[in-house]
């Protein structure tokens, strides 16, 4: 496991932008990057300001991160929200969460910590003027 | 001012419509904020805040009504600190004197975040909260007000039942100069206790680890990973570095932890749980073991004795409710209320849980038939413990408050 730094540090030294990273490696040989919930909600986030470097820098690449589901996640759907709080109290704020697609199983019932490990997609997607994801994450499955 | 950073900022994302009438707009943004998509009634209500005064005003409107801030929802309710209406911060701090207020976590999180020196005695007074994210959120504005008195107000905090509360009291602490509250974080990283199957010590372990990066930089953390297990060579390498690196900036003041701080132990046949999570009633948290034990709370510091066979009865309460309720794990919406049941059968690895939740509304039934001799049967027996006078009732109010009136 190699921490976002490490990566942040290795594209800088690859000379290559962070805005741009480098295309990723096939499936087999893809690195996996530790990534907190707790950083991505610490970052001090405006609708329309560029996320930080070491979030941009994850974009394409692979990474695992834990968390809950979001309290009311019904069972049998692709989409979750994975959250750090597991009584969000009805809010949902675009950078305290990530949007998992799961690929190969559906939702279940889970009120325990879980991980998803996959490929992160960070930045705004926007319907009629609001944001309404930041972080997205691809993954096959929930893991315990 | 704050007003005018918000609209800069917002204005590059979605101008504002309806340029020309401005309370229409504002009307606009106030149905959004209260009745749009989760994912945007946050930023719709930050728009309506950068709208001053036009936006200010349909706000008061809903106010002035009897407890109208329930009418704005969670989303409008936490960005009334946002707006420069001095009024919004006083029907704010109004809010969170009113027992039925369902969100005063929120409220206590967005006036911390923009926290007065002057507000800090109301701040220290939210620290001893009957709920816990009230308490943690109190802990930032504690923090801004007088020095002296906010280390003496969370040193208090260090001994909070929650470890959230805790961590959080430490991490302000230590910012404030008092290095030996590190110790408490340092703690929390050897954590790996569990709470039925739900893993607390892992939560613990990802919260200090991020105040510990935040405090002594993301390098000092680099490498540490609270997936691994504590016992494991490469996490104990990583905790003693930690701890030594804090232990220097402590210099001779490193403490003695107290027991509530301690990593708790493994409890011992755990086989029924109930987690009891009011937004008006406060917390409860109860385990029952094999050997009649009563465990209250996250840790093991608060352990009882019960009458023989206690436990015995209520595995087989909870089995018979298990035949009727089938498959089903989850009822009602999601909100902050939530009655959480943990049975681990006989011959099962984890525990089958069932979850009851709700918003601010009242659900009279929403704790299924079945449950409710579970839950008389957990009253009755919580009961027997000989904890405090009053201790039985405060039980059975909360399950009330929670899944509704239990059954004659």
């Amino acid at each position: 496991m190699r921490p976002v730094k490490f990566l942040l540090l290795l594209i800088c030294s690859l000379g290559l932008s962070v805005a741009a990273p480098p295309a990723a490696p096939s499936a087999a040989e893809d690195p996996v990057y530790e990534l907190s919930l707790l950083d991505l909600m610490s970052i001090e986030y405006k609708p329309g300001q560029k996320l930080p470097a070491w979030v941009r820098a994850l974009n394409g690449h692979k990474v695992r991160v834990e968390g809950y589901m979001a309290l009311g996640t019904p069972e049998g759907l692709e989409k979750f929200e994975l959250v750090w709080d597991s009584c969000g109290c009805g809010q949902s704020i675009v950078n305290h969460f990530i949007e998992v697609t799961l690929t190969e199983e559906t939702t279940a019932f889970n009120p325990d910590i879980i991980y998803v490990e996959g490929y992160f997609d960070a930045g705004e997607v926007r319907e009629d003027g609001y944001i309404v994801s930041l972080f997205r994450l691809k993954a096959p499955k929930i893991q315990i | 001012m704050r007003a005018a950073a918000l609209l800069l900022a917002l204005s590059a994302v979605a101008p504002l419509q309806d340029d020309g009438d401005p309370a229409a707009e504002a009307r606009r943004l106030l149905e959004v904020a209260t009745e749009g998509s989760p994912r945007i009634r946050s930023q719709a209500s930050l728009r309506l805040a950068a709208m001053g005064e036009a936006g200010a005003a349909v706000v008061r409107e809903r106010l002035e009504a009897e407890s109208g801030y329930l009418s704005l929802g969670p989303a409008l309710y936490e960005a009334l600190a946002a707006f420069e209406d001095e009024r919004m911060r006083v029907a704010l701090w109004e809010s969170l004197d009113d027992v039925m207020n369902p969100w005063r976590p929120a409220g206590a999180r967005a006036l911390a975040k923009t926290a007065k020196m002057e507000e800090q005695p109301r701040f220290q007074a939210l620290l001893t909260d009957r709920i816990s994210a009230v308490r943690a959120e109190a802990v930032a504005g504690v923090a801004v007000g007088d020095e002296a008195r906010a280390k003496e107000a969370l040193r208090a905090s260090l001994i909070d039942q929650n470890g959230r509360v805790r961590r959080r009291a430490a991490t302000a602490l230590a910012k404030l100069g008092e290095h030996a509250a590190l110790a408490w974080l340092i703690e929390d990283l050897r954590r790996d206790d569990s709470w039925l199957d739900m893993r607390l010590g892992r939560i613990a372990r990802a919260e200090a680890a991020q105040a510990l990066g935040e405090l002594l930089g993301r390098e000092a953390i680099a490498g540490y990973s609270s997936r691994n297990a504590p016992d494991s060579a490469e996490a104990q390498a990583k905790i003693q570095a930690l701890e030594a690196r804090c232990r220097e900036l402590a210099g001779d003041d490193w403490p003695v932890l107290p027991d509530i701080a301690r990593a708790p132990g493994e409890i011992q046949g755990e086989v029924i749980g109930v987690e009891l999570l009011s937004c008006r009633e406060g917390e409860l948290l109860l385990r029952w073991t094999t050997d009649d034990k009563l465990v209250v709370g996250e840790g093991d510091t608060d352990i009882r004795e019960l009458p023989e066979g206690s436990t015995a009865l209520l595995l087989e309460r909870a089995q018979e409710a298990l035949e009727i309720l089938g498959n089903t794990r989850a009822y009602g919406d999601p909100g902050c209320d939530l009655e959480r049941h943990h049975f681990r059968l006989p011959g099962a690895n984890r525990a089958w849980t069932i979850q009851l939740s709700k918003g601010p509304e009242a659900v009279p039934d929403l704790r299924p038939a079945a449950l409710h001799p579970v839950a008389e049967a957990m009253i009755q027996s919580a009961g027997a413990a000989g904890l405090e006078q009053g201790w039985e009732e405060q039980i059975r109010r909360t399950f009330e408050s929670l899944g509704g009136p239990l059954l004659d």
